[in-house]
C-alpha cells in the first residue's frame, strides 16, 4: 500500500492555480524526487501533504489517513510526516539540543531525559553531537540544516519531506547535507525530495517526478528520464539544467 | 522621601500589569478570531489615544460617583496599567508580526498546537524584538507614576508638592525630585540594555 | 443634571478646547523646530556639541513631564524667572517635545544611507548644501509618521497643564464637578471622547503613512 497518495489535487492562491491536477503515489522506502522550474508548485505539493496548506480539490492520503477528513487532526498528520525547509527555520532562542527535544517533549509527551537521549543520538547521527549546546546563530548553514533534519527525525515520522533543503546553502556545503540525506535513503526512509540537485536525484532517487505549471508532466525511474525524456517540456527543462 | 518607596512599588506592580495586558492583548490582536481582534484593537486604540491623567481621574473620582471607592494607589495603578498596557499591545503586536513566518511553519510541521507555537516560539522571539520599545514603555510608566499625585499624595511627586505647600524651597525640591527620577530611569535603562545584550546572542 | 451637563460641556468645548489645542500646537511647533536644529547639529559629529545635546535629551526624557512643568511654573520664580500658567505649560511641553524631536530627526537622518552624503560630498557640495539639498528632503518623509505620534503624545500630555492651573478641557471639568460631583462620569467620558477624536485620526494616518513609506 502506498504511503502517500495524491489524486487530482487542486490548489489555488488568489488568481493563481498553483496546482491544477496532481496525482502521484509514493511507496514505503521510496526516495521520490520532484524536479521542475520555479513556480511549478513543487513546494506547495509538499505542504499539502502535512496540511500546512489546505487543498481545494482532490484527495491526499498519508499512511491511510485522508488529509481532507476533518476528524483527522493536524497532529496525527505531523507525527507521521517530518519536514525540512529551505531556510532551515531553526528556533533561534533555543540551543540545537532544545530545538530537537521541543516537539518530542510537547507533542509526543516524552520526559526530559528520554527526549535528551533521543536528541543526542540524532545529533550524533547527523554528525553534530558536540554542537548540542550551541545556538543556531553560531552554526554554519550546513550545520543548521543538519540540526533541522535531526529535529524532524525526532518525531520518528514515517515519511520525510525535503523542500529544496540545499538551495540556500553555499555549493561547497551542500555536500554535508546531501550526505545525511543519502544515509537516510540507504536506511530505507520514505522520502519526498523537492530539489535542484540533479546528481542526487539521479543517483539516490528511486522515483522521479517532473512538474511544470501545476501538473505532473512526466514520472518514472530517474536514470530513464534523465537519459531519455519523453515529453517536450521535460527535454527543455533538462537541457537547461544539465 | 518615602514616597520614593511607593513610586517604586507602583512601578513594579505596574510593570507586571502592563506585561499581562500587553501579552494577552497582543495575542488577541493577532488571533484568528475576528471578535478577539476587534475587541483588542478597540481597547488598545481607545486607551492609547487618551491621556493617562484623565484615566487616573476616572478610576478614582468617576468610580467614586457610582459607589466604588478605590484607594488612590489602586486607582492610579489601574489607570496606568490600562494606558501603558494599551501601548504595550501595539508594541508586542509589531514584534509578533516581525517573527519570521518560517518559524511558525516549522513549529506547525512539528505538530505543535497553536498555543504551544505561540508560547514557545512566537512570543519569546517577539519579546526580544520588542525589547527596546517595551523598555521605553516601562520607563514611561515609571515617569507617569508622578501623575498619581493629582489624586493623592502617596508617591514622591505628591509628597514633594505637600512639602512645598509647607515650606518654600520649591526649586531645590524639584531639582532633587528630578534627580530621583533620573537615577531610577538610568537604572531601568541599564537593566534593559543589559537584557538586550544578553538576548542578542540568539541573533535573528 | 442635564442642564448642568450641557452648560459644562459648552464651556469645555468653547473655552477649554481652544486652550488645549493652543498649548499642544505651540508645543509641537517648538518640538519640530528645536528637534530639527538639534538633530541636524548631531550630524556635525562635534564631540562637545554632541555631549551637550545628548545630556539635554537624556535629561528631558529621564524626568517626568509633570515634574518639569512644576519646576518651570513653581520653581523658576525662585530663580527669578516668572512665567504664567499657559507659557509655562508651553515651555515645558516644548522642551520635552524638542528632546523627542531631536531623536526623531536624528533617526531619520541616520536612516538615509551614508552613500548619499558621500555622493554629495564627492560632487563638491558643502556640508550645508548636502544637508539641505540631499539629506533633509529624503529624511523629512521619514520624520512625518513619528512626529505625528509625537503630536498625539503632546496632546495627551497637555492635560498635565491642568495641574498647574491652565484652563484646558481637563481643568474645566475639574472646576465644574466641584459644584456638582454627579458630573464626573459624563464629563470625563466626554473629554475622553474629545481626546480620542483628535488623536485617533492622527494615529491612523501615521500608521498608514508609515506603511506607505516602508
Amino acid at each position: 500500500m502506498a504511503m502517500i497518495t495524491m489524486e487530482h489535487v487542486r490548489k489555488r492562491f488568489g488568481e493563481n492555480d498553483v496546482l491544477k491536477d496532481i496525482s502521484l503515489a509514493v511507496d514505503p522506502g521510496e526516495v521520490c524526487c520532484i524536479i521542475g522550474p520555479s513556480g511549478s508548485g513543487k513546494s506547495t505539493v509538499l505542504r499539502c501533504i502535512n496540511r500546512l496548506v489546505a487543498i481545494d480539490g482532490g484527495e491526499v492520503t498519508v499512511d491511510g489517513l485522508r488529509v481532507s477528513d476533518p476528524k483527522v487532526k493536524d497532529v496525527d498528520l505531523r507525527r507521521r510526516v517530518g519536514m525540512v525547509f529551505q531556510h532551515f527555520n531553526l528556533f533561534p532562542h533555543m540551543t540545537a539540543l532544545q530545538n530537537v527535544t521541543l516537539a518530542p517533549r510537547k507533542v509526543r509527551g516524552l520526559g526530559q531525559k528520554e527526549a535528551d537521549d533521543l536528541a543526542l543520538r540524532l545529533l550524533a547521527k547527523v554528525g553534530l553531537a558536540e554542537k548540542a549546546q550551541t545556538y543556531p546563530a553560531q552554526l554554519s548553514g550546513g550545520q543548521q540544516q543538519r540540526v533541522a533534519i535531526a529535529r524532524a527525525l525526532a518525531m520518528e515520522p514515517k515519511v520525510m519531506l525535503f523542500d529544496e533543503a540545499t538551495s540556500a546553502l553555499d555549493p561547497e556545503i551542500t555536500g554535508e547535507v546531501l550526505g545525511v540525506m543519502r544515509e537516510l535513503a540507504a536506511e530505507r526512509t520514505t522520502m519526498i525530495v523537492v530539489t535542484h540537485e540533479m546528481g542526487f536525484a539521479r543517483e539516490v532517487g528511486t522515483h522521479l517526478i517532473f512538474m511544470d505549471g501545476g501538473v505532473v508532466v512526466e514520472e518514472g525511474e530517474p536514470r530513464a528520464i534523465f537519459e531519455r525524456p519523453q515529453a517536450e517540456r521535460t527535454k527543455a527543462f533538462l537541457s537547461k539544467v544539465l | 522621601m518615602w514616597g520614593g518607596f511607593w513610586t517604586l512599588e507602583i512601578t513594579l506592580t505596574g510593570i507586571v500589569g502592563v506585561l499581562i495586558v500587553g501579552i494577552v492583548g497582543a495575542a488577541m490582536r493577532t488571533s484568528k478570531s475576528a471578535l478577539a481582534r476587534v475587541l483588542a484593537t478597540a481597547f488598545a486604540e481607545f486607551f492609547r489615544n487618551t491621556p493617562p491623567l484623565v484615566w487616573i481621574y476616572f478610576f478614582f473620582f468617576a468610580l467614586l460617583g457610582i459607589g466604588i471607592k478605590l484607594p488612590a494607589v489602586v486607582a492610579g495603578t489601574l489607570a496606568l496599567v490600562f494606558y501603558q498596557g494599551a501601548i504595550a499591545i501595539e508594541i508586542l503586536r509589531a514584534g509578533i508580526e516581525a517573527v519570521a513566518p518560517g518559524q511558525v511553519e516549522a513549529a506547525s510541521a512539528l505538530g505543535l498546537s497553536p498555543l504551544q507555537q505561540f508560547t514557545s516560539i512566537v512570543l519569546p522571539q517577539a519579546f526580544r524584538i520588542s525589547l527596546p520599545a517595551l523598555g521605553n514603555n516601562l520607563i514611561s510608566l515609571l515617569k507617569n507614576t508622578s501623575l498619581i499625585s493629582a489624586i493623592g499624595t502617596i508617591e514622591i511627586t505628591g509628597i514633594a508638592n505637600d512639602i512645598i505647600a509647607i515650606k518654600l524651597s520649591s526649586a531645590e525640591l524639584y531639582l532633587t525630585l528630578g534627580a530621583f527620577y533620573l537615577i531610577c530611569v538610568f537604572i531601568m535603562s541599564s537593566l534593559i540594555r543589559y537584557a538586550e545584550r544578553r538576548l542578542a546572542r540568539y541573533g535573528s | 443634571m442635564n442642564a448642568n451637563y450641557l452648560a459644562a460641556i459648552r464651556e469645555v468645548l468653547v473655552q477649554g478646547l481652544p486652550v488645549t489645542l493652543e498649548v499642544s500646537i505651540a508645543a509641537i511647533l517648538i518640538a519640530i523646530g528645536g528637534g530639527v536644529v538639534l538633530g541636524v547639529l548631531r550630524t556635525l559629529h562635534n564631540r562637545a556639541l554632541d555631549a551637550l545635546i545628548i545630556a539635554y535629551v537624556e535629561l528631558l526624557r529621564g524626568i517626568p513631564l509633570l515634574v518639569l512643568m512644576f519646576f518651570v511654573f513653581f520653581g523658576l520664580p525662585q530663580l527669578g524667572f516668572h512665567f504664567a500658567e499657559v507659557p509655562s505649560a508651553i515651555i515645558a511641553l516644548g522642551l520635552w517635545g524638542a528632546a523627542n524631536g531631536a531623536e526623531i530627526v536624528r533617526g531619520a537622518i541616520l536612516s538615509i544611507s551614508a552613500g548619499q552624503a558621500q555622493a554629495g560630498a564627492a560632487l563638491g557640495l558643502s556640508w550645508f548644501q548636502v544637508m539641505v539639498t540631499v539629506i533633509l528632503p529624503q529624511a523629512v518623509r521619514r520624520m512625518i509618521p513619528p512626529f505625528m505620534s509625537l503630536f498625539v503624545a503632546t496632546v495627551e500630555s497637555s492635560s498635565l497643564a491642568a495641574l498647574i492651573g491652565v484652563k484646558d478641557i481637563v481643568e474645566i471639568v475639574r472646576l465644574r464637578v466641584e459644584n456638582d460631583p454627579a458630573l464626573w462620569i459624563p464629563l470625563l467620558l466626554s473629554i475622553l471622547l474629545i481626546y480620542f477624536f483628535i488623536n485617533y485620526p492622527v494615529s491612523i494616518a501615521s500608521q498608514k503613512l508609515e506603511k506607505r513609506l516602508a
